[in-house]
């Protein structure tokens, strides 16, 4: 049998797992990627149904950048990683439909260019534009602050918090330090943002599911900017294009990559060093371990009695709250986007604007019809058979509302939420699909929890809160990992969920083992 | 870069800031210490949905004559089974001479068993069909049976399907259509099910009693006897063809469900044509692989009859075993006792993934369910490829 010793293993191949293990082998290390499914990405993933192949979850890729500018996720996997990913550029932020707190009905779309937006949001609130040009301008500081910090993050002070060089801070981020941390909708108000626009913007709640009166600026303004500036972006073969890419580059680089194994345990020697992973093929050697799985798990599952978990990390994670969870309805149409009068990417509907009544609804299920859709074939004319849609409609809670639900009554639950969906955009739009549906697959927290394994099917990690922002998290980075050789990765980590966060915590992850790894 | 000048931000606001990750370090001293990861109802749920296996026992076996038998069967941990959608399979995992082998199986009970426990599974005796007579011969009633949670896509979709499903179905097809009619009777599913059953005689015609129960509890089934053999005045005459499907379809829209052997899907496929149906209203339960690959498009003759030698890497272990190329790769896997998942066998569900590393191998076309990213990359679903030369392979790990 093969030699069972690695310089390292990863468990669990999503999207902050696969990134650790190409940040390890690429520095020459030999590395093991575990996964407890028979397909390596998580929820970088598809699935085919008939001749219509899905995206599991990539709505809109931010902040990647493009060829030549790339942004910090985009220089990790296109210019360290060397990822052969055929990406696609999205040249619009959003379209939304719905009505605001000053009950004024809104039907609007958000060009991207940073100037594009500013000038259109003056069209759809006149008044907005001096304030725009200032959330521009903090917003592109707020990126800059956050690419100087993400590149400086490897000195550590006494108490375990990332040492940083105020003097730097106070003389190039001086209005970032002033707003980055302070509520997103009072910095919106104390910058005379007009109310409609604060609704028009606070739209993206549903990516972020966040309560923007509490959360941080820097949150929003960082995703918006990068929208904004950049464009979003998609791959041409779906996520699982995107994952086949990453694998491919692994394997190149040396890596082994298990499928449909478990890791048990996180074995650990007398003196609590870790010495090995249990699988199920046995025990794996190695000194160091990367666990793309919610700390939680990892303390209470994963690491074995011998392996001393600082009193600390099990305060740490019976502080968090878990993030959001979805509902996806994945439908395909056997008609074509011209042929259904399909015209944007994504399109919100959130009915109300009100982002207090919106957190309020997203933890029912009668209330909550807040849905966003993605339409794929807009910007990917390959993103299925000529002459058929593919879309996925996505609504976000903020608790378990789906536990409640019995086995029989379960499926009658989806299609009920699914009907007022499809109500409600065709309504809102005017765009008929209810007559040509071809495949639909509706996905709850059920779903997730099935095939995610993460607390209540959560997809988002712990939630981003007043006390526990990105920012503190990141500062805590390492002080939040204090068990040597073995760390964790993934949407519960530092920078917190989405495909551009999560790719980059697996990056900064893998370099502290590596730096563990060189003593 | 000249920076906008923030009138209500200020000096305090950078402390605010630099307290922040101290904020947090309070909230998280002030929490429990407990060492206990909670659970979750969506968790709980979820793994009752989509259990890896459920064992049940076998309580009663009901012959039904020409080499079929329903095996009536309850959890054996008193637990409710999962819920399904009428219509879908199992798959049983079997050991035969210390190799396990696994098949899926229609389920022929209405989903609102599970609540006790409950599961049908019924099992035809197929020519050849190792599973199948292995089932036959030896279960008896009190023996454990081990399968998988329920699978498949053969099921009625409201936002897809017409209000009015005609189902096709011949000979021991016909489960996952009686099971479909249970769930109508019991209320879990609501449409209008109209069945054309194809069988040789009268006396092969199956699940007579159970049809005349969920007849007598709803009006939204019809039942349509098809005899090819015989000619009786309470049965239509001949094969099912696209004639007798407008007859009972009449001018409403309707969805078509096949379910039945390969050859009904042959003679079914060409009587569909003639009703111009969109795809989406034409559906077919197809599982078991591909027979006789050389009798299909493309198929280059000299590979037939041949034994290659399959090269195979899973986990930390490799193995050289023989493959015969008249049978899918994946049964060569079960042979040398090696196959990892496995669930559909006819190339849709992507269980048996596996990374093809050198070597050609055919793949039918009809049973082509891979990813589009994974067909460039070279990945294939072992279960609907045949092997045209020697052949290397990266498996998951088998368990």
């Amino acid at each position: 049998m093969g030699n069972s010793r690695f310089d390292c293993v990863v468990i669990g191949a999503g999207i902050a797992g696969m990134s650790a293990a190409i940040t390890v082998a690429n520095a020459g290390k030999k590395v093991l990627l575990l996964d407890q499914h028979n397909l390596p990405g998580g929820c970088a993933s598809s699935f085919v149904r008939g001749r219509i192949e899905f995206d599991a979850s990539l709505h809109e890729f931010c902040g990647l950048g493009k060829p030549g500018r790339w942004e910090l996720p985009g220089r990790i996997m296109m210019e360290e990683h060397k990822l052969g990913i055929d990406w696609i550029w999205i040249p619009e932020m959003y379209r939304c439909i719905g009505t605001t707190r000053s009950g004024k009905h809104f039907d609007v779309k958000l060009p991207t260019g940073v100037d594009n937006v500013i000038n259109a949001m003056e069209e759809i609130v006149p008044g907005s534009k001096e304030p725009m040009k200032v959330f521009m301008d903090l917003a592109r500081e707020c990126v800059e602050a956050n690419d100087y910090f993400s590149a400086n993050m490897s000195t550590v002070k006494k108490d375990g918090f990332l040492k940083t060089d105020s003097l730097y801070y106070m003389k190039n981020f001086s209005n970032f330090l002033k707003v980055a941390e302070r509520p997103f909708n009072e910095v919106m108000r104390n910058i005379g943002m007009p109310e409609d626009a604060i609704d028009i913007l606070d739209v993206y709640w549903t990516y972020i599911g966040a309560d923007y009166s509490k959360m941080s600026f820097v949150h929003q303004a960082w995703m918006f900017y990068q929208y904004a500036n950049v464009e979003p972006t998609i791959t041409r073969d779906n996520a699982h294009g995107m994952t086949m890419a990453c694998m491919e580059r692994f394997r190149e680089l040396g890596g082994e990559l298990w499928l449909n194994t478990k890791a048990h345990k996180v074995c650990g020697d007398k003196d609590g060093n870790i010495i090995g992973v249990m699988t199920d093929v046995g025990m794996v050697e190695t000194n160091y371990v990367i666990a793309n799985v919610n700390p939680e798990i990892a303390y209470n599952k994963l690491l074995d009695e011998n392996i001393k978990v600082p009193e600390r990390e099990y305060k740490r994670v019976n502080a968090e709250k878990h993030g959001i969870r979805f509902f996806n309805a994945y439908v395909a149409c056997n008609k074509s986007i011209e042929e259904l009068g399909i015209e944007d990417y994504t399109i919100f509907m959130p009915g109300s604007f009100d982002n207090a009544k919106n957190i309020k609804d997203s933890k029912s299920y009668e209330d909550n019809t807040h849905s966003v859709v993605v339409i794929y074939n807009v910007v990917n004319p390959d993103a299925s058979p000529k002459g058929t849609t593919v879309m996925t409609f996505t609504i976000c809670y903020t608790e378990d509302v789906w536990g409640d639900f019995t086995q029989r009554e379960y499926v009658h639950k989806k299609q009920e939420l699914f009907q007022k969906v499809m109500d409600n955009f065709e309504k809102d739009t005017g765009i008929i699909i209810h007559d040509c549906i071809e495949e639909i697959e509706l996905a709850t927290p059920w779903t997730f929890a099935h095939f995610l394994n993460t607390p209540e099917g959560t997809s988002y990690g712990y939630m981003v809160d007043n006390w526990d922002t990105m920012l503190s998290r990141l500062m805590a980075i390492r002080k939040d990992q204090p068990i040597k050789g073995f760390k964790t990765c993934g949407a519960a980590g530092a920078r917190g969920d989405g495909y551009n966060m999560t790719y980059t915590n697996g990056n900064d992850i893998g370099k502290i083992i590596l730096e563990e790894m060189e003593g | 870069m000249s920076k906008v000048k923030l009138k209500k931000y200020g000096l305090k606001d950078i402390m605010y800031f630099t307290n922040k990750p101290k904020e947090r370090e309070n909230k998280i001293q002030s929490a429990s210490s407990a060492k206990t990861a909670a659970t979750f109802k969506c968790n709980e749920k979820a793994a009752q949905r989509h259990p890896d296996e459920q064992y049940f026992v076998i309580e009663n076996i009901i012959d039904r004559g020409k080499g079929v038998k329903s095996y009536q069967m309850k959890k054996q941990d008193g637990t409710e089974a999962a819920f399904f959608r009428a219509g879908q399979y199992v798959v049983i995992r079997q050991e035969i001479d210390g190799k396990l082998i696994a098949r899926p199986v229609s389920i022929s009970s209405g989903p609102v068993d599970t609540l006790e426990g409950k599961l049908e599974l019924t099992v035809k005796m197929v020519e050849n069909g190792f599973l199948s007579k292995y089932i036959i011969e030896n279960w008896k009633v009190g023996d454990v049976v081990r399968t998988s949670g329920p699978q498949g896509l053969f099921y009625y979709e409201g936002f897809r399907d017409e209000k009015h499903v005609i189902a096709c179905s011949g000979g021991s097809g016909i489960t996952p259509i009686l099971s479909m009619a249970r769930a109508i009777a019991s209320g879990d599913e609501d449409f209008k099910l109209t069945i054309l059953y194809g069988s040789r005689t009268k006396a092969d015609i199956l699940f007579a009693e159970e049809f005349a129960e969920v007849l007598k509890a709803t009006d939204k089934v019809k039942l349509v006897n098809v005899l090819s053999d015989e000619e009786a005045d309470d049965c239509e005459h001949g094969f099912i063809s696209a004639e007798l499907v407008k007859k009972y379809a009449g001018d409403e829209k309707f969805s078509l469900f096949a379910s039945g052997p390969q050859a009904m899907y042959e003679f079914l496929d060409k009587e569909a044509d003639k009703l111009n149906l969109d795809l989406k209203h034409y559906r077919k339960e197809i599982f078991g692989s591909i027979k006789e690959p050389w009798t299909l498009p493309g198929y280059p003759a000299e590979a037939k009859d041949k034994v290659f030698k399959l090269k195979v890497k899973m986990c930390n272990s490799e193995y050289d075993i023989p493959c015969n190329a008249n049978e899918n790769m994946l049964v060569a896997l079960e042979r040398a006792g090696i196959a990892g998942p496995n669930r559909c066998r006819g190339g849709v569900c992507g269980w048996c993934r596996s990374r093809l590393v050198s070597g050609d191998v055919f793949i039918p076309e009809l049973t082509d369910g891979r990813r589009g990213a994974d067909k460039r990359y070279g990945y294939i679903h072992p279960c609907a490829s045949f092997a045209l030369s020697d052949v290397e392979i990266e498996i998951p790990n088998r368990k």
